[in-house]
């Protein structure tokens, strides 16, 4: 049955679409036949012609109402009519260029905003990682909670121990993050390249194929064999220039020689963008037996059926067995801990960027008001048009439908241009993803990002269309017909547009308080004092190979005759070394904190390890940073492998473990040479430094000079150097004068102190600015919308205004009306802003830094911004008013 | 005076198709057909007719095509198909059960 009722109804329908004028002239004819038969009949009937014809018409009914019966039957209208509506809908926006124009400008800033910060959220929370079932991947940490942190690195015996757990993991790699290697040879400049010492398994947990030759084998995990090297697809380019018969050529890292097996793809940077090399990690028995030394980056992947819950419950358990058998070892261990390696790199971002995407959405609602408004106001002056529709036989569906088309073409037009405003503004949103994920990671527009696009294109049409499409049909033929109807239809309008406009203010309110908080965080970190000056101060990576130099002296040597070059170089005022900068380790994968145990003699108990951060400096490193000294002396050259063990602590170490007596000559135990411990003597007391982050409070620290620092445990490889004048046109000399005492040592991360304190607020920096621009943005729109709401309506009334100039209301009065209307909108909207953001706010907490979320002051300040901008939006329209004759304005209809 | 526009829509779509299927003719004529067999009884409206004819085509249930009339001009006539046909005896028995059941109950005795 069905497929016969198909053949004769298909053709019927595609000649009612594509032959429509014929079909329409069909129907004429049609019934106008009819009707002369009609009259024929009634005129047989004994009727007077012109009888005859009144008769039949009234008999046919409305013939156009008839006709568009008859079309409705055919029900392929919707194709019909979307077309149709889809061309007059053009031809209206044609016809008022100004209100398309901000409309589509309104509307392309709103989605291109969303979609371009959505864009970076797809990017880094939601794809972040390349890796083939990246939702697998873990990455596990030595839980220490109780020295203050919770991810600490892996020893090798831990690790060994978690690749037994078949049932939880499928496998488990271990990587040493951040070795180095001097490349050299070749005769060109000695480089100094990040590497990584991975296990062979680690390419295949993560599912990666290299771009040339093949990766490691399982052999070549064993103490000998170690010798072979992938490169990184940048080092590629850069020093072997892309040439494909690289694989299987030697190169000379350290002055080993190495082959090279594989070259990776450009994207892949585990476990981070600073990745030059990866190495064979050839653990001897002997050290993987090691259950102390804490610098192993453990990956794995979950079995199927394992999540991470129950990961962590495993993991919990096997570190208490462990905990069991090797009590002194792993007493501070809590816990081992399985974390998904999407959140390792992303959770730091992931609130401000949640904040932004919140944001823009703000500013699209505020948006889509605005339009809302514009085409309420374009209805109501379009009632008798949309009466006449009603008259000929148009349904209230059909002219909701015409209404929604237009706002449809506005959504779509928006839409497409807010696209390629998105493709704009990628160079700039690129500040957004976190530095490790910058070479995993690009902006780009993909399939997920277009159909969001498209999907709140769609949701703003409703957003915007649905209501004045509603309110415009709402009206009734005969009142609109009426002259001067505007009646209720108007009122309700009214009503609507002010609700709208207090919508939006409420919501620029809100942006302008977030914004402003963070950009008063901002200033305020900005501001802090880091405990050293960063102004002139050069800093430089000078990282000696261990192979380098056969023994200790030797090495200490060298650092000491930089030193002396260094310091020899005109303009310098000072120069030092230091093994770690402000700044630059963190928390984090890959980071090594440096967290040490020592046991202090006397007051506190020498059973139990207490934590602070350590470092090996030269002389000259606290007076090159301007570190003030407090008490006690700074470390000198006397202070040598066989002078007596001297230690500087800071003020926060001193403060906790002798809280109620002087530190200074106290003595305490630490392990620096790697073969046991032993006590060190306080000699000074040095003033907090910011040492992990500007945010953060000073940890206690310990100073230890690097002339008793024997072992390789921690070698000073940064220097810092003091610059009288600009530093610009230090970089070069300190170079030379680094060669001048070994031309085959690399000289690499030349940067300013300022630089790396600009660098450690730039996240903060960029969401600030962003965020901002925002809350001007959001300004701006609401500054259009109150202006857009009153102007209306005061052009709706100027026949009332009239009769209250002729009643007696003075100019005066009737600019106090318009404005006090315009401030009741603003006061509202303000106050339903404040009850927002005081409830919001709370979300942005961990965002801000010094700053309160609740903060009366910068509640104030975006009152008055908002409510001054509403004020002198509604001034225009107000004094328009104001200047109108009561002649004219009562003449007005 | 009953007009069929005041019965559901299935019935006149009913008895448009039994007259059409008397053969084909134009829509004025079907009215008119319509009128005379069921002396007067049945009238349908001109703004009813049209619109009902119209969807009965879009059904498949009609077909129709431009002839020259007896009067030498150009006429739309309407005839029933195949699947009219079907339709038409689908909705006749219908009819008749609705009818049969209605005066059954209209001749039930009174107390």
């Amino acid at each position: 049955m069905r497929p016969e009722h198909w053949l004769y109804t298909i053709p019927l329908r595609l000649r009612s679409l594509f032959r429509r004028a014929q079909v329409e002239q069909e129907l004429d004819d049609e019934l106008r036949d009819h009707l002369e038969l009609k009259i024929e009949e009634y005129v047989a009937q004994g009727m007077t012609q012109e009888e005859a014809h009144r008769n039949a018409r009234l008999d046919l009914g409305g013939i156009e109402q008839t006709k568009e019966k008859c079309r409705d039957a055919r029900r392929v209208n919707w194709i019909q009519d979307f077309s149709q509506d889809l061309q007059f809908g053009l031809r209206m926006l044609r016809k008022n260029p100004g209100f398309t124009a901000i409309a589509v400008l309104t509307l392309t800033l709103g989605i291109g905003a969303t979609v371009s910060i959505f864009s970076v959220v797809d990017a880094v929370l939601l794809r972040s990682l390349p890796y083939a079932d990246a939702s697998r991947l873990v990455s596990l940490y030595e839980d220490r909670s109780s020295t203050g942190f919770h991810k600490r690195q892996f020893t090798p015996a831990n690790f060994a121990d978690c690749k037994l757990q078949k049932s939880v993991f499928s496998d488990v790699a271990a990587v040493d993050a951040d070795r180095f290697y001097n490349l050299t040879g070749n005769g060109e400049q000695p480089e100094r390249l990040s590497a990584e010492g991975v296990t062979h398994n680690l390419f295949s947990i993560l599912g990666v194929q290299p771009l040339l030759g093949r990766v490691f084998l399982p052999e070549e995990d064993t103490p000998g064999s170690e010798h072979v090297v992938l490169l990184s697809h940048r080092l590629w380019q850069s020093r072997f220039g892309g040439d494909r018969n690289v694989v299987g050529q030697a190169i000379f890292l350290n002055g080993v020689k190495y082959s090279v097996v594989g070259v990776m793809p450009p994207w892949f940077a585990f476990p981070d963008k600073a990745s030059d090399l990866w190495v064979p990690l050839a653990f001897s028995s002997q050290q993987l037996a090691d259950r102390g030394a804490h610098f192993l980056t453990v990956v794995a992947a979950l079995q199927p059926s394992v999540s991470v819950a129950r990961a962590n419950s495993e993991l919990r358990v096997l570190s208490q067995n462990l905990r069991q058998q090797h009590m002194d070892i792993m007493r501070f261990v809590d816990s081992f801990i399985a974390v998904p390696l999407q959140e390792v790199y992303t959770h730091e971002a992931r609130g401000g960027l949640l904040v932004l995407l919140t944001a823009v959405v703000f500013i699209l609602l505020i948006g889509c008001a605005n339009i809302a408004n514009l085409l309420l106001s374009r209805a109501a002056s379009r009632h008798q048009e949309i009466a006449v529709r009603i008259a000929l036989g148009a349904s209230r569906g059909r002219i909701v439908r015409q209404l929604l088309t237009e706002g449809a073409v506005i959504a779509a037009t928006g839409g497409m241009l807010g696209i390629l405003f998105t493709e704009a503004s990628f160079s700039f949103l690129k500040a957004l993803i976190p530095a490790d994920l910058s070479r995993t990671v690009s902006l780009r527009l993909n399939l997920h990002i277009l159909a969001f696009a498209i999907l709140i294109s769609f949701a703003s049409v409703f957003l915007f269309g649905l209501i004045p499409a509603r309110q415009g049909s709402e009206m009734s033929a005969s009142d609109s017909l009426k002259e001067g109807g505007r009646g209720v239809a108007g009122r309700r309008n009214k009503i609507v547009g002010s609700l709208l406009v207090v919508g939006e203010v409420a919501l620029s309110f809100v942006l302008l308080f977030a914004s402003g908080l963070l950009l008063e965080s901002l200033v305020k970190l900005r501001s802090l004092d880091p405990g050293f000056t960063s102004s002139r101060v050069l800093t430089a990576q000078i990282d000696v190979p261990e192979t380098r130099y056969a023994d200790f002296v030797r090495r200490a040597r060298f650092f000491q005759a930089v030193l002396d070059h260094v310091r020899a170089v005109p303009g310098v005022t000072s120069a030092g070394f230091t093994s770690v900068l402000p700044f630059t380790w963190k928390n984090g994968m890959g980071g090594f904190l440096g967290m040490a145990g020592f046991q202090p003699e006397g007051i506190l108990r020498p059973d139990i390890q207490y934590g602070a951060l350590d470092r090996v400096v030269s002389p000259g490193y606290f007076e090159t940073m301007q570190i003030r000294l407090l008490r006690g002396r700074f470390f000198d050259n006397q202070d040598g492998p066989y002078a007596p063990s001297v230690a500087i602590i800071n003020q926060a170490m001193a403060r906790k473990f002798w809280p109620d007596e002087e530190a200074l000559g106290k003595r305490f135990q630490f392990n620096l040479v790697g073969g046991g411990f032993r006590s060190f003597q306080i000699v000074g007391i040095v003033e907090n430094v910011r040492e992990l982050a500007l945010d953060e409070t000073p940890k206690e620290e310990m100073y230890f000079p690097f002339w008793q620092a024997q072992g390789n445990y921690m070698v000073p490889g940064t220097l810092i150097v003091h610059a009288r004048d600009d530093t610009t046109t230090l970089a070069n000399a300190v170079r030379q004068a680094v060669w001048s005492v070994d031309p085959d040592q690399p000289v690499s991360d030349i940067m300013t102190m300022d630089d790396v304190l600009n660098r450690e607020v730039e996240p903060r920096s960029v969401q600030a600015r962003l965020l901002g621009g925002l809350g001007a943005l959001a300004l701006t729109l609401a500054y259009v919308g109150i202006y857009g709401v009153l102007a209306y309506s005061v052009s709706q009334q100027k026949h009332e205004i009239g009769i209250r100039m002729a009643l007696g209301a003075t100019r005066k009065d009737i600019l106090g009306l318009v404005l006090g209307r315009g401030a009741k909108i603003s006061l509202i909207g303000t106050g339903i802003g404040v009850i927002s953001a005081l409830a919001l706010m709370r979300i942005i907490r961990s965002l801000l830094f010094g700053v309160s979320p609740t903060s009366p002051v910068m509640l104030g300040t975006a009152a008055l911004l908002l409510t001054t901008a509403a004020l002198s939006a509604s001034y225009i329209p107000a004094r328009r008013a104001m200047r109108l004759s009561p002649m004219t304005a009562l003449r007005y209809e | 005076m009953s007009k069929p526009s005041d019965l559901v829509q299935g019935t006149l779509d009913m008895l448009l198709l039994k007259i059409l299927a008397l053969g084909p003719m134009n829509g004025f004529a079907v009215s008119q057909r319509l009128k005379q067999v069921s002396g007067d009884v049945l009238q349908v409206s001109d703004g009813s007719l049209y619109p009902a004819l119209h969807k009965l085509e879009q059904e498949g249930w009609i077909t129709s095509e431009w002839k020259t009339s007896e009067y030498g001009r150009q006429a739309k006539y309407y005839s029933l198909t195949r699947l009219g046909r079907r339709q038409l005896e689908k909705e006749a028995d219908n009819w008749g059960r609705l009818s049969n059941a209605i005066s059954r109950v209209i001749k039930l005795k009174e107390a």
